[in-house]
C-alpha cells in the first residue's frame, strides 16, 4: 500500500481483473489473435475467480479487426420447402429486407385482387369463357339436333347420361315402347347406338376443351399477376441491388408469386388487421416472409455472447413446432437462432461444466467446430423420438471464437479423456488463484477493490478499509505472502461491509466495517465450530491443555465445511510392546484412514527403523490412534504428532499437553509444511483461551509455515503478551525437546546417544524389546 | 331502411349438385333478408320409368364407362346426392342463423320464394332433354323471384348493383339495401337502360362500375328481365337476381 497514495478507493483508477491474471490475459489475447482453426480458448480457474465477467469485459474491449459480421436470415426454399435456405446479408440489412418483403406482400394483397376484379381482366376472362362455351355449345347443339333427327334424346342422370327413344317428340312411355314392332325397335336400337357413340366422343372432347380453357385462363392470370408482381419485385431488386446473393431468391419469389396468385385472390378485402394476419403461422402467404435469425448493427462491435444454459438447442438453434388444427407443424419461420448464430463473427463464452452436463451439447459443439458450420440438430431426432415433420435448414458458415471456462479439473479431465479436445481448444488461459504479495500487488488489489465497489454501486473504501480487506484477502490464501484473486469472496465481504457501514452511517467502508463483516460471516457459519469447542471444554471430547502424559499428544487438524474452516485439536495416542516391527495404524485398520494418512504412518516405521534399529531387529509392536475420532482421517499433517507420541511411548517420557503439534515428517525426521496452519493455531488457542491462558501453552508448527502466518489479532496479542506461543520446528528432535523438556540427543562419535536424552531412552527400550523377543523365541525352541 | 319484404323462403333444389359459391350466395341472401332456407326435391319418376326399357344404357361420368340403366342404382345415387345437398344447406342455414326445412314432395314456387339456380357452364343441360328442376323451372318461374348464379363467378368482390327506377320503394333497391347492410358490401343503384337488353346492361355496368366489378346484379321485376337474366349471368360471370 505504500506504493499508492489515496484517501478512498474513489481516488483510484479502477483496474480490470485480468490485469492480475497476466498469464491468462496474454493467452486470451494470443488465442483471439490467431484465426486458424482450433485456436479456441479454455479459460481455467476457480469458480470464485469470476472468470465469465473478466472474460466478457476483456473480449468486449478487444478490437474486432477482420471480423466478418453479417445478418443471417432464413427464407423459404420454394423448390424444397423442408430445406429452408439461409442468406447472409451485411449487418443491419436483415430487418429492412424483412420489412420490405412484408410490405411487398401487403401491397400485392391490395393490388392483385383489385387487378383481377378489374373490368379489363374480367372482359378478357369472359372472352375466354365465352369461347369455351361457344365450342361446347356447338358440339352439343349439333348432337342434340342429330339425336332428335333420328328419334332419340339424350337425358341427364344423377351420374351421367342416357340416350332414350322419342315418341312424337316426347320421351317414350316404356309400355308403348314394348308394343313397338321388332323392326322399329331394332331401328331405334341402331339410332341409340349411333348417338351413344357420338355423345361419348363429344363428352370426351370436353376435358380437352376444359384444359385449353384452363391454360388460357392461367396464361391470362400469369400475365395479369406479372404486371403487379413484376413492379413490386423490381422495386425490391432496386432497393437491394448491392446484394447479388438476394437476386436468385427474389427471382424465385417472383416465379412463386405468379404461380400462386390465387393465394392473394382468395383473401377477403379488409383492413390493416387482416393484413397483419397474413404473417401468422399457417397463413398461406407466410411462405414469402423473411425469418431474421441474426440481426446486427451496421456499425456495431463484434458480438460477445455468453450462453448460460448451453443446451444443444440453445447453442445450435432449434426448429419449433406449433399445434395447428390438431397437428404439429413447422416451417422456415419457426427456425430459432442459437447462441452460435448470435455470436457468429465474434466470440461465444460457455461454461464448460454446464456444457458437459447438457446431453449431446458437447459432441454437438465439436461437430460444429469440425464442420465450421452451424447445422441445426433436433434432439428428438437424435434420440429417435421424432414423429413430426422436420426441417433441414441450410447450414450457416461458422466464423467465431469459442471460449470455454471452468475449473481446472475439467480442463485436465477433458484433455485426458477426450482426444478431440486439444484439437479444438489449443489455447489454455490459466487464471491464477493468488498473487504474490508486494507493494505493487497490494496497489493493484486496492484499485481492483475500488472497481468492484464502483461496479456494484457500493460505498468506496477508505485506506483502513482497504488495508483490512487486503489482510482478509491474504488470509483467504492461508499465506501471508499471497493475495487471493477469488473475487467472489472479496465482493461478498465488501458488500456485507457496505451494509455494516450503512447501519453505522459511515460514508466510507472502514476497517471496523470490514472486521465486523468478517466476524458476522464467521458467526453465521460457526455453529459446528462452537459445538466442537463446547464438547472439548465440557470434557466430552478429551483434549488436555496442561500437564504431561506418556504416549499422548495434541494433534491439530482443520475442518472445512462449505467454505468455513476451523482448527480442531485431536488427541493422538500411541502404545508400544515387543513385537514384529509393525506399527498398527488403527484408523487404517478400521478403514477410517485415507491413503495419505496411511502413508504418513508408514513413513514413521521407516524413520524409526532407520534411526533406532540399525544394530538390532525392530522388535516393536505399536499402535496409533486418533482418540474419539469417528469419521475419516486424511492427510499426513499429524505425522510429527504421531511420531512424538510413539517415541514418548517407547521412551516412557511424558509429553507436554499444553502444546499442540502439526506438521508432517519424512523418513529423515525433517518436518515438512502443512496446510491450514492459521486455523490450526487459532483452534488450539481458542481452547486454551477458554480454559485460561497460562503462558506455557502454544503450538508447534513447521518452520517453513511461519511465512504463511496470518493470525487473528487476539492470537497475535496473546503471543506478544507472552500468554501463548507459536514454536517453529525444523525436525522431529526439536519437537521432542520442546514436548519433553529434555534434549532429544544426537549420536556421538561411537554411534551412541548420550544417556539421559530422549533418543537414548528410545534405543534402550527397543533393545529391551529385541532381547525379550529373543528370549521368548529361545524358550519356544526357535 | 327499406320496408318489409314479401319473401319468406329461399329455395334450393336438393336433387342437383350444389356448388359452394351458389350455397354462399344463397346463404348471404337468406341471412341478409331473414329467409327460411328450404330444400325441395323435383320429381324424377320419368327417369326411373325409363329403366324398364331394356336396351338403354348409362354413360357414367367422369369415367365414361357404359352400364345398363339400373333403377336401384339411380335411386341410390339420387338419394345420396340429395342427402349431401341437404346437409350443406342445413350447415349454411346454421352458420347464417336462419331456419331450414326440406320438402321432398313439393317443388312448386310462390311469390314469397326466392329460387336459386346455378347456371351450367359447359355441360349439355341446355341442349339435352332432362328432368332437372333448374331447367324445368329456371327462368320460367314466373311466380317467384329467381337468382341465377354463374358456374364460375368473377373474382369475389364486395359490390352489388341494383338496376332500379327509384332509390326508394323499389324491389331491387329494397333487396340491395338489406343485403349490403348485412354483408358490408357496397351498393350502386343504376337507372335501367332503354331498351333493357343484355348488351345495354353490360355497357352500363362497365361504364359505371369500372374498374370494379359487381358480384350481384339485381334487376327490376318483370318478364323482360327474366328473359335476359340467364345471358347476363353467363356473360358477366355475376349472379343475377330478378324479384317477383
Amino acid at each position: 500500500m505504500s506504493k499508492l497514495a489515496f484517501q478512498t478507493t474513489r481516488d483510484l483508477v479502477p483496474v480490470s481483473l485480468l490485469t492480475a491474471h497476466r498469464r491468462a490475459d496474454e493467452a486470451i489475447r494470443f488465442g483471439m489473435g490467431v484465426s486458424a482453426r482450433g485456436f479456441n480458448i479454455f479459460a481455467s480457474g476457480p469458480s470464485m475467480a469470476r472468470l465469465p465477467s473478466a472474460l466478457r469485459r476483456l473480449l468486449t474491449e478487444m478490437p474486432s479487426e477482420g471480423k466478418a459480421l453479417a445478418d443471417w436470415v432464413y427464407v423459404n426454399n420454394f423448390a424444397e420447402p423442408h430445406r429452408p435456405a439461409s442468406l447472409a446479408l451485411p449487418p443491419g440489412r436483415g430487418v429492412p429486407l424483412q420489412r420490405s418483403m412484408r410490405k411487398l406482400i401487403e401491397d400485392l394483397r391490395a393490388t392483385l385482387p383489385a387487378l383481377f376484379e378489374s373490368e379489363d381482366y374480367q372482359r378478357r376472362r369472359s372472352a375466354i369463357d365465352e369461347s369455351f362455351r361457344g365450342k361446347t355449345q356447338a358440339v352439343f347443339e349439333a348432337l342434340s339436333k342429330k339425336a332428335a333427327s333420328v328419334g332419340v334424346a339424350i337425358v341427364r342422370t344423377p351420374m351421367g347420361f342416357t340416350v332414350t327413344p322419342l315418341d312424337k317428340g316426347e320421351i317414350v312411355d316404356p309400355d308403348v315402347f314394348s308394343k313397338w314392332p321388332v323392326a322399329k325397335k331394332e331401328e331405334v336400337r341402331q339410332a341409340i347406338a349411333k348417338i351413344e357413340a357420338e355423345m361419348e366422343q363429344s363428352l370426351q372432347a370436353i376435358p380437352r376443351l376444359q384444359k385449353e380453357r384452363g391454360e388460357a385462363v392461367r396464361a391470362l392470370d400469369n400475365e395479369t399477376a406479372n404486371f403487379a408482381i413484376g413492379q413490386e419485385i423490381d422495386e425490391l431488386r432496386r432497393l437491394f441491388s448491392d446484394l447479388p446473393q438476394l437476386i436468385e431468391y427474389l427471382e424465385a419469389v417472383r416465379a412463386d408469386l405468379t404461380q400462386h396468385v390465387q393465394l392473394f385472390l382468395a383473401q377477403p378485402e379488409g383492413g390493416s388487421q387482416e393484413r397483419l394476419d397474413a404473417m401468422q403461422l399457417g397463413h398461406p402467404l407466410e411462405r414469402y416472409d423473411i425469418n431474421v435469425i441474426v440481426s446486427n448493427k451496421s456499425d456495431g462491435p463484434s458480438p460477445v455472447v455468453e450462453e448460460l444454459n448451453p443446451t444443444i438447442g440453445n447453442l445450435l438453434g432449434r426448429v419449433e413446432h406449433v399445434s395447428f388444427q390438431g397437428a404439429l407443424i413447422t416451417n422456415f419461420r419457426m427456425i430459432k437462432a442459437g447462441a452460435l448464430h448470435r455470436a457468429n463473427g465474434g466470440t461465444i463464452i460457455i461454461d464448460a461444466g454446464s456444457l458437459l452436463t447438457e446431453p449431446f451439447a458437447w459432441p454437438a459443439l465439436k461437430r460444429v467446430l469440425t464442420r465450421q458450420e452451424i447445422v441445426i440438430e433436433d434432439l428428438a431426432h437424435i434420440v429417435g423420438f421424432a414423429s413430426t415433420a422436420m426441417l433441414e435448414p441450410q447450414p450457416i458458415p461458422l466464423r467465431l471464437k469459442v471460449v470455454l471456462f471452468g475449473e481446472r479439473w475439467i480442463y485436465y479431465a477433458l484433455a485426458r479423456l477426450d482426444p478431440e479436445f486439444r484439437k479444438h481448444f489449443k489455447v489454455l488461459a490459466d487464471f491464477e488463484d493468488e498473487l504474490d504479495r508486494s507493494p505493487e500487488s497490494e496497489a493493484l488489489m486496492a484499485r481492483l477493490l475500488g472497481g468492484i465497489a464502483k461496479d456494484a454501486d457500493l460505498r468506496p473504501l477508505n485506506r483502513s478499509g482497504v488495508e483490512a480487506t487486503l489482510e482478509r484477502v491474504a488470509r483467504l490464501t492461508d499465506d501471508a505472502a499471497k493475495l487471493s484473486l477469488l473475487v467472489e469472496h472479496i465482493q461478498d465481504l465488501i458488500t456485507e461491509a457496505d451494509r455494516v457501514a450503512a447501519e453505522a452511517n459511515h460514508e466510507l467502508i472502514r476497517r471496523e466495517d470490514i472486521e465486523s463483516a468478517i466476524a458476522a460471516q464467521r458467526h453465521r457459519a460457526a455453529r459446528l465450530e462452537e459445538h466442537s469447542r463446547d464438547m472439548i471444554l465440557r470434557n466430552l471430547a478429551m483434549i488436555a491443555s496442561d500437564g504431561t502424559r506418556i504416549g499422548q499428544v495434541n494433534g491439530l487438524s482443520v475442518i472445512d465445511l462449505a467454505g468455513h474452516s476451523f482448527g480442531h485439536p485431536s488427541r493422538i495416542t500411541a502404545r508400544v510392546a515387543p513385537g514384529g516391527g509393525k506399527i498398527v495404524d488403527i484408523e487404517r485398520e478400521v478403514e477410517l484412514g485415507g491413503p495419505l494418512h496411511s502413508k504418513g504412518v508408514l513413513i514413521l516405521s521407516g524413520f524409526i527403523a532407520g534411526r533406532y534399529a540399525q544394530d538390532v531387529p525392530m522388535s516393536l509392536q505399536a499402535s496409533l490412534v486418533f482418540e474419539q475420532s469417528y469419521g475419516g482421517v486424511e492427510g499426513d499433517s499429524a505425522s510429527v504428532a504421531e511420531l512424538c507420541a510413539l517415541l514418548s511411548a517407547l521412551a516412557s517420557i511424558p509429553l507436554r499437553q499444553d502444546i499442540g503439534v502439526t506438521g508432517s515428517v519424512n523418513q529423515h525426521g525433517d518436518v515438512q509444511p502443512i496446510g491450514g496452519v492459521n486455523e490450526k493455531i487459532e483452534g488450539f488457542f481458542d481452547i486454551c483461551a477458554a480454559r485460561g491462558l497460562t503462558g506455557r501453552q502454544g503450538v508447534l508448527i513447521p518452520d517453513s509455515n511461519v511465512q504463511q502466518l496470518m493470525l487473528r489479532q487476539d492470537v497475535v496479542r496473546a503471543c506478544a503478551d507472552g500468554k501463548f506461543s507459536v514454536y517453529p520446528m525444523r525436525n522431529v528432535d526439536e519437537a521432542l525437546s520442546l514436548l519433553t523438556n529434555m534434549k532429544a540427543g544426537e549420536r556421538n562419535s561411537d554411534g551412541h546417544y548420550p544417556p539421559g536424552c530422549v533418543n537414548a531412552a528410545v534405543v534402550e527400550r527397543l533393545a529391551k524389546f529385541a532381547a525379550a523377543r529373543k528370549a521368548l523365541a529361545a524358550s519356544q525352541g526357535r | 331502411m327499406a320496408g318489409p319484404l314479401q319473401y319468406r323462403r329461399l329455395v334450393l333444389e336438393t336433387g342437383e349438385r350444389l356448388p359452394l359459391h351458389t350455397l354462399r350466395m344463397a346463404g348471404d341472401l337468406a341471412g341478409a333478408l331473414g329467409l327460411n332456407m328450404v330444400g325441395v326435391s323435383s320429381d324424377d319418376s320419368n327417369l326411373l320409368e325409363l329403366t324398364r326399357v331394356a336396351l338403354l344404357r348409362e354413360l357414367r361420368l367422369p369415367g365414361h364407362d357404359w352400364q345398363p340403366l339400373d333403377a336401384q342404382r339411380l335411386l341410390t345415387e339420387r338419394t345420396l346426392l340429395t342427402e349431401q345437398t341437404k346437409r350443406l344447406i342445413a350447415e349454411e342455414a346454421t352458420a347464417r342463423g336462419v331456419s331450414c326445412a326440406f320438402d321432398d314432395n313439393n317443388d312448386s314456387l310462390s311469390a314469397s320464394d326466392i329460387a336459386v339456380f346455378t347456371r351450367p357452364f359447359w355441360d349439355a343441360q341446355r341442349f339435352l332433354i332432362e328432368a332437372a328442376w333448374s331447367s324445368r323451372v329456371g327462368c320460367n318461374s314466373t311466380g317467384s323471384a329467381i337468382v341465377l348464379v354463374p358456374s364460375a363467378p368473377a373474382q369475389a368482390s364486395r359490390l352489388v348493383a341494383a338496376i332500379a327506377e327509384a332509390e326508394e320503394d323499389d324491389p331491387a333497391t329494397s333487396i340491395g339495401m338489406r343485403l349490403v347492410s348485412a354483408t358490408g358490401d357496397d351498393l350502386v343503384i343504376l337507372r335501367p337502360p332503354a331498351p333493357m337488353s343484355v348488351a345495354n346492361l353490360i355497357r352500363l355496368l362497365e361504364q359505371r362500375l369500372r374498374p370494379r366489378r359487381e358480384r350481384l346484379v339485381i334487376l327490376p321485376p318483370g318478364t323482360e328481365a327474366r328473359q335476359i337474366a340467364a345471358e347476363l349471368a353467363d356473360r358477366r360471370n355475376s349472379s343475377v337476381l330478378v324479384p317477383s
